[in-house]
């Protein structure tokens, strides 16, 4: 089978997007700020049939700017009302660049995602979408509103300036395809492959297995066919699918194997989800579908959606880079402006002159002057509301032999929290440590639906990484808290640590280690409770506890019961 | 989106939605339709075709309020006064579908002062918003889970009132905003508070079909149909004219459809059994069963409307129990079966 290049596959989904994007959406890409960015973009703006100016969009776009509004500074300089056209507007029949999409709010991506679909009667070219991923390990995830709509994922990481090199484009190929597509006919057996890839990748949404269907008729447009062959849909797939599996995780029952086709019968077999996921594996015969599955899984991948299950945090530091994004999130969404009473406060322009205009046409009379009237009374003060959300994680000893309890317990005071705690917003996630590491079960989320899929009742067993454990919980408890929310820690543990960071399996010094880093880590930073879990009570946890600036209790049977009432009660009172 | 809609008829599965969409077509008062899971299931599609396939609407031309042409005694101001001079011109339109994006504002939602003519002519002229705009038709709103409560507050006091009243920045006027609310979300990413979700007249659980056969039959179609929308339309042409029909038929038919005091019982003790929340769950039961008559050609309520009923409008106002994973539908099932047996 054809396995192509990152380089080739990042400038065939160029290519294929700016022959349809109505049908394609735009590219999702990963690449850092560099040579080969810059490279691939100017590409891509040469592929493109009208021939018009890249739209750069910043991350930090705000829902303002994207939808056409008041121009306040030429509206006072004119002294008339005069609107600029929104980003959308603009970007219509041209191709629209995100750059750090990965930043983007999710009422952003909404607006992005609503502009793409030409939603409200919008009627002018439509937009090709292109999205650079510029995290580093492709760990922060795309709005999935947005995500689901762009057809291409493409991966520049890792590519140097002289490896650039392959078959070359131009515009003419595009307009090849935008010229010859719709008379490239796909049969049965290729659609059937790609339906069957998919489900196989755990991917449910239908429009994925659409856009492949479309990228392989594109592909045998470009080489002046008519009909799609083999090639064609390896390579479709292999510009679509990649980042879009889902791994089930173990709880859940294995993916979807496709049955045999004889036998469904389209209205039965879709009113009846659970009867595909039973039967049939794999027959031999459809090489091709297990080779899209191996290109696809192997290539590198950055996720979107769902996280996978036991992720390791970012490593490399806490603040992070999604730095900027989460200031502009901590200052609230912009209230109702408040009247002005003591002319503190940033002005909103906007408010201001809305509350001016009633009065101008009185005022104009009355002053015999023309222009726009602002009288002190008109002004009007910007307020944020802040919503003080708590984020409640679990760090939950998941070793020796009253592992498997105490997970079962803590997962019970997670959903119990969860199903409670809608009003509130409050989020939760789960830490578990066993063995040689912590790893965040469940990252922040406030779903029921989420927690159930992902704490597993698995238990590692083995040794006890305490220390590894505060670590984790210490990185988790300050992202969230750059997020704007209040971090609150709940320890499920017996207190008995036994190997260090550096791997050394000795009590002591993981003691040691484990006081130090509670002391200088959580002490005084994040508010905890400490659920002692021990058979009997022993000092030595109680001051382990303190070191952490916990409170203390003392519940041998861990039950998510007390759990979850005792903890609601502590982000209460506070 | 091309400006054909593909044809209601030729969607592959989604009974389940389908059926939700058609009982809120025969009856706009229902409360709405919340559609929760995968995204990819083609709900956008599913709404476009629905409202291409209603019949089409008399619209006073030019009215931001979406006037009735027929109904004289509705219309606003303006259009009255155009009314009185016998200016009154009339279009005829398909029932819009209005997107709702996450970051819209309250201003762009409720409607707003017209600045331009405030600051230009010193006229306080009312510009109207996406509720105005959906007026006879429906709101489409992706991830509602994600909308600001506020939002989702206004939103739902309108779709039960079939009224948008605006009180703020001098203005002060109420329009008529008749529509249906059609909320969808992933509930992975955040759930719906009880509160609300307890208002949305009926709830389906969508998902995209797990078997190969089915879905090739859906990358057929819409293959078939981005290519020549036209060809592919005309191709459903006669049975989208047959649903339609019935719609109509339906829509005149449900004031006079009737419950008799034996199905109001089975509905009550349907209920209970369930110990769903509050009277709404109820009122929606009947409701949507005597849209499923209706659609039928029944004159009565039957047991097998009710039963067609109770999973769509039920399953959300099921206390939760956050220890049993049974799904709600399953649970509204198995009741079903035990109320009015199998």
């Amino acid at each position: 089978m054809n396995v192509i290049g990152p380089w080739d596959r990042a400038l065939l989904c160029g290519v294929l997007s700016m022959a349809r994007p109505d049908v394609f959406g735009g590219i999702l890409i990963r690449a850092a700020q560099g040579p080969v960015l810059s490279n691939w973009l100017r590409q891509v703006e040469s592929f493109d049939l009208e021939a018009s100016r890249m739209l750069m969009v910043p991350a930090s776009v705000g829902p303002d700017r994207l939808q056409a509004s008041l121009s306040v500074a030429r509206s006072l300089s004119e002294g008339r009302a005069i609107y600029q056209t929104g980003l959308l507007e603009e970007a219509a029949g041209r191709v629209m660049v995100v750059n750090g999409v990965e930043r983007i709010a999710n009422d952003v991506a909404a607006l992005l995602a609503s502009g793409l679909d030409q939603a409200n009667g919008i009627k002018a070219g439509h937009i090709a979408f292109i999205g650079v991923d510029e995290s580093f390990d492709g760990e922060n995830s795309i709005p999935g509103i947005l995500a689901e709509r762009l057809a291409f994922r493409a991966d520049l990481h890792g590519l140097r300036a002289n490896d650039l090199n392959g078959i070359v484009y131009s515009r003419e190929d595009p307009r090849r395809i935008r010229a010859s597509m719709s008379a490239v006919s796909i049969d049965e057996a290729a659609l059937t492959t790609i339906a069957a890839a998919c489900l196989s990748l755990g991917i449910r949404s239908m429009q994925v297995p659409i856009f492949c269907m479309h990228a392989a008729r594109g592909l045998a447009a470009l080489k002046s066919r008519s009909t799609v062959d083999e090639d064609d849909i390896a390579v479709a797939c292999q510009l679509v699918l990649p980042g879009r599996a889902h791994p089930m995780p173990e709880t859940e029952a294995p993916p979807p194997q496709h049955e045999d086709l004889s036998k469904s019968d389209p209205d039965q077999s879709s009113s009846e989800p659970g009867q595909s996921e039973t039967d049939g594996a794999n027959e031999a015969g459809n090489g091709l579908e297990t080779q899209i599955i191996e290109a696809v899984t192997s290539a590198p991948i950055m996720l979107d959606g769902a996280p996978k299950k036991g992720r390791r945090q970012d490593r490399s530091g806490v603040s992070g880079r999604s730095g900027e994004n989460v200031i502009a999130l901590d200052r609230g969404r912009p209230d109702r402006p408040l009247k002005s009473q003591s002319g503190r406060g940033r002005i909103d322009v906007l408010a201001t002159l809305r509350a001016a205009s009633p009065m101008q046409a009185a005022r104009q009379r009355a002053s015999g002057q023309n222009g726009l009237h602002i009288r002190k009374s008109d002004l009007r003060i910007k307020r944020f509301r802040r919503r003080k959300q708590s984020s409640v994680i679990f760090i939950v000893d998941a070793s020796g032999s009253a592992a498997m309890h105490r997970m079962a317990e803590a997962k019970g005071a997670v959903e119990r929290l969860l199903s409670q705690c809608y009003s509130r917003r409050d989020l939760v996630s789960l830490i578990a440590f066993s063995g040689e590491e912590a790893s965040v079960m469940l990252p922040p989320s406030r779903s029921l639906v989420r927690a159930r899929r992902q704490i597993s009742d698995l238990a590692g067993g083995g040794a006890t990484p305490l220390a590894h454990a505060l670590v984790e919980a210490y990185k988790l408890a300050r992202a969230e808290r750059d997020r704007g929310r209040t971090p609150f820690l709940v320890f499920l543990t017996d207190g008995r640590g036994n190997i260090t960071l550096d791997g050394t399996a000795d009590r002591a010094a993981s003691h040691d280690q484990v006081s130090n880093l509670g002391r200088t880590l959580i002490k005084g930073q994040f508010p905890a409770v400490f659920f002692d879990t021990s058979r009997r009570p022993d000092p030595r946890t109680r001051r382990l506890s303190d070191d952490l600036g916990a409170q203390y209790q003392f519940l041998p049977n861990a039950d998510g019961d007390t759990v979850s009432k005792i903890v609601r009660q502590r982000i209460g009172t506070r | 989106m091309p400006d054909i809609a593909f044809p209601f008829s030729a969607i592959v599965g989604q009974e389940a939605l389908k059926d939700a969409l058609l009982v809120s077509a025969i009856d706009p008062n229902l409360g709405g339709v919340l559609a929760f899971g995968d995204r990819g299931t083609g709900k956008t599609t599913m709404i476009r075709s629905l409202a291409a396939l209603l019949p089409v609407q008399s619209v006073v031309k030019d009215c931001q309020f979406r006037c009735d042409a027929d109904r004289p005694a509705k219309l606003c101001e303006a259009c009255q006064g155009l009314s009185k001079e016998g200016t009154l011109k009339s279009v005829q339109e398909t029932p819009p579908v209005i997107d709702l994006p996450l970051g819209a504002t309250e201003d762009r939602v409720l409607g707003a002062i017209d600045l331009e003519r405030a600051l230009g002519r010193g006229e306080i002229v009312f510009e109207a918003g996406l509720l105005a705009a959906a007026h006879r038709g429906f709101l489409y709103v992706d991830e509602v889970n994600l909308l600001d409560d506020h939002l989702v507050d206004i939103l739902l006091d309108a779709a039960a009132s079939g009224v948008n009243r605006i009180e703020r920045e001098g203005l002060s006027l109420s329009h008529a905003a008749d529509f249906v609310l059609i909320g969808s979300g992933n509930p992975e990413e955040g759930e719906l508070r009880p509160q609300l979700l307890d208002r949305f007249g009926v709830f389906v659980e969508v998902s995209t079909p797990r078997d190969v056969a089915s879905r090739v039959e859906i990358i057929k179609r819409r293959q078939a149909f981005d290519e020549d929308p036209e060809g592919f339309a005309k191709s459903w042409k006669r049975k989208d004219a047959a649903l339609r029909k019935r719609i109509v038929t339906a829509r005149e038919r449900r004031p006079e459809v009737v419950a008799s005091d034996e199905i109001l019982e089975r509905c009550a003790t349907l209920c209970l059994s369930l110990g769903s929340d509050g009277l709404r769950g109820e009122l929606a039961l009947i409701r949507t069963a005597t849209g499923f008559a209706a659609l039928a050609g029944k004159e009565q309520v039957e047991t097998a409307h009710l039963r067609r009923a109770a999973p769509l409008a039920l399953s959300h106002r099921l206390r939760k129990d956050p220890l049993d994973e049974t799904k709600a539908i399953a649970r509204v099932e198995r009741a079903v079966e035990d109320v009015l047996g199998s």
